[in-house]
């Protein structure tokens, strides 16, 4: 027999006949002996019958539309609340970050485009100028050297710069390239190798550049066409012959 | 005893033909180190109108160099620069009376992604015979080959001649101006001016052939110029010029030997951090900038030496990618909010 604390929480569920078969029996059996009890479940079942015309009629909102939308923008300004720890920071920085980082980016992106062409003008500008009379215009030149050697033989690049230097071997030649060009040419085209045979075949004019007088304009073409093709053709069979090394 | 003209003529080389060499090493913070070299046959300082560094401020040392035949002694002054101004500082005192003028100038400018380093040095002669503009013999296309281009070729040797003529030239313009000044001076009536203006030339061919010819002249200066003097005014009431005429060439002489300290070949190099961009020399070897220069080519202008290089700012790219991809971010969120 359960005592009356253990069977009043049944008996709300009774009254809408939610409880287990059980359960429902052990209700029953303890209202027939209790009636306290039995005065609470009659109490409560007198309580429903006053609700029950209230509970089955349908609620009537009577077209109050107002009432609605406070009832919503109150649900709405509550989940709001909930969200503007991160969304109003989030928002205020987005409001004056977009355009400073915009701006700020497009700078970085001027400025670098800016410097990379005007130092890629400046570089290109100086290169240009090496080439046409700086010392690093120099080493193509001074890959045909070793053929303009009387012996024939490979020089190393020390060696070379010996035969550079040496005003006799360089006698008014100085470090112009044509020079240098043409201080070579009579080694290479006065050799009888078949190499330089081969190669005077291949250029017939070049011999007839001199260096006496300073070029002339014919002089000039002949070193721009022939003299370019067989230094071309002089640094494929240099590295041919370092490859083949 | 050396012939007279001789020794007007080679007075520029009478310090010896010093080979001065001059290197510079920029760091990327802006410091800097200067180191200036030369070897000559005596452990003493030469004396060289170039501002050879000699107080305790540089680390000075000499070394011997034994030669097999004989031994040279090379000289070496190092010193560091804190700051891109202390190594302009170095030279700002030199006074503008000094034959040989040295102007370093170093800036550093940060532009974000990039440092630029802008170094400019100037070497520059104060020539004290300045009676006729080299204008007057070189064009200006000649003098900008003769001070940049020069590489001792056929056609800069014909440049060498025409500019030692002209220098030679303008001694003895200075010489004869003196000249002038003494006659004026002296008012004697069978020597005006007019007449020494007249024969100018002649006395000039005069001095400068009888001077490789006669080897008694050095030894009486005075006679040896009154004797052309007698002959080019026809006139013997030059002779109390004598000794006005010794103090003149003494004075020149003193002129020649100042300019002749200023004799040699400059070789300057500087070695700048990062990228080189922009220079005026021929003789680069990567970020090692090189120009050589002879006395020579400094009696015709101001020999400016320019470079300019670049170092990478890494850290800017670093900053300018985060701001990159915080942009990105930020494009990104608000499409998505839009979305939702």
């Amino acid at each position: 027999m359960k005592n009356c604390r253990d069977i009043k929480p049944l008996l709300y569920l009774h009254r809408k006949g939610e409880l287990t078969p059980e359960e429902d029996f052990t209700v029953r059996t303890h209202l027939e002996a209790c009636s306290n009890c039995a005065g609470i479940r009659q109490a409560l079942s007198e309580i429903d019958d006053l609700l029950l015309p209230g509970r089955s009629a349908a609620p009537t909102l009577r077209n109050d539309r107002i009432l609605i939308e406070r009832a919503l923008a109150g649900v709405d300004r509550k989940d709001q609340r909930n969200r503007s720890d991160y969304t109003e920071i989030l928002d205020r920085i987005l409001s004056w970050g977009r355009p400073a980082l915009a701006t700020v980016v497009a700078t970085m992106a001027c400025l670098f485009v800016f410097q990379e062409t005007r130092d890629a003008l400046k570089t290109s500008s100086l290169e240009r100028r090496l080439q046409v009379r700086g010392d690093a215009s120099i080493p193509h030149a001074m890959a045909l050297i070793p053929y303009a050697m009387p012996s024939g033989e490979i020089f190393t690049p020390g060696e070379i710069r010996t035969f550079l230097s040496n005003p006799r071997t360089t006698a008014g030649v100085g470090e112009d390239q044509l020079k240098i060009l043409g201080s070579i040419l009579p080694g290479i085209f006065g050799s009888s190798d078949d190499l330089f045979t081969r190669l005077a075949t291949r250029y017939p004019n070049i011999a007839r550049v001199t260096f006496d007088d300073g070029l002339d304009e014919e002089e000039r073409t002949i070193l721009a066409t022939e003299g370019k093709s067989l230094m071309k053709e002089l640094e494929t069979l240099l590295s041919q012959g370092a490859q083949d090394k | 005893m050396k012939h007279l003209i001789a020794i007007v003529l080679i007075a520029f080389g009478a310090a010896g033909c010093l080979e001065i060499k001059v290197r510079t090493t920029i760091s990327e913070d802006g410091s800097s180190q200067r180191v200036v070299a030369f070897t000559r046959d005596r452990k003493s300082f030469p004396d060289a109108a170039f501002p050879i560094p000699k107080d305790s401020s540089w680390t000075i040392e000499w070394k011997t160099v034994d030669e097999g035949n004989k031994v040279r002694y090379e000289y070496t002054a190092r010193k560091p620069f804190e700051t891109t101004s202390d190594l302009e500082r170095e030279y700002a005192e030199i006074p503008d009376t000094a034959v040989f003028d040295v102007k370093v100038r170093l800036t550093k400018r940060f532009q974000w992604f990039y440092t630029y380093f802008d170094f400019r040095e100037t070497y520059s002669l104060r020539n004290e015979f300045r009676h006729i503009p080299i204008t007057a013999v070189l064009t200006p296309e000649e003098i900008e080959h003769y001070l940049y281009a020069y590489s001792g070729t056929t056609q800069d040797s014909i440049l060498d001649e025409r500019i030692h003529a002209w220098s030679n030239r303008n001694e003895w313009e200075d010489f004869f101006e003196g000249l002038v000044n003494i006659v004026e001076k002296r008012n004697i009536p069978e020597v005006s001016v007019l007449k020494l203006m007249k024969g100018k030339e002649r006395f000039l061919a005069f001095v400068e052939v009888r001077g490789k010819e006669d080897k008694n002249a050095n030894e009486d200066v005075g006679e040896f110029f009154v004797e052309i003097l007698e002959e080019v005014l026809d006139t013997k009431a030059v002779r109390p010029l004598k000794s006005d005429l010794e103090m003149l060439f003494s004075e020149f002489q003193r002129k020649s030997d100042r300019m002749g300290t200023a004799s040699g070949t400059y070789e300057n190099s500087v070695q700048l951090p990062g990228l080189l961009l922009e220079t005026n020399s021929t003789n680069i070897q990567g970020n090692l900038v090189t120009w050589k220069v002879k006395d020579d080519q400094l009696k015709v202008g101001v020999f400016e030496m320019n470079a300019e290089s670049r170092v990478t700012n890494t850290w800017a790219f670093v900053v300018a990618g985060i701001v990159g991809v915080i942009s990105l971010a930020v494009v990104v969120v608000r499409m998505v909010r839009k979305k939702s």
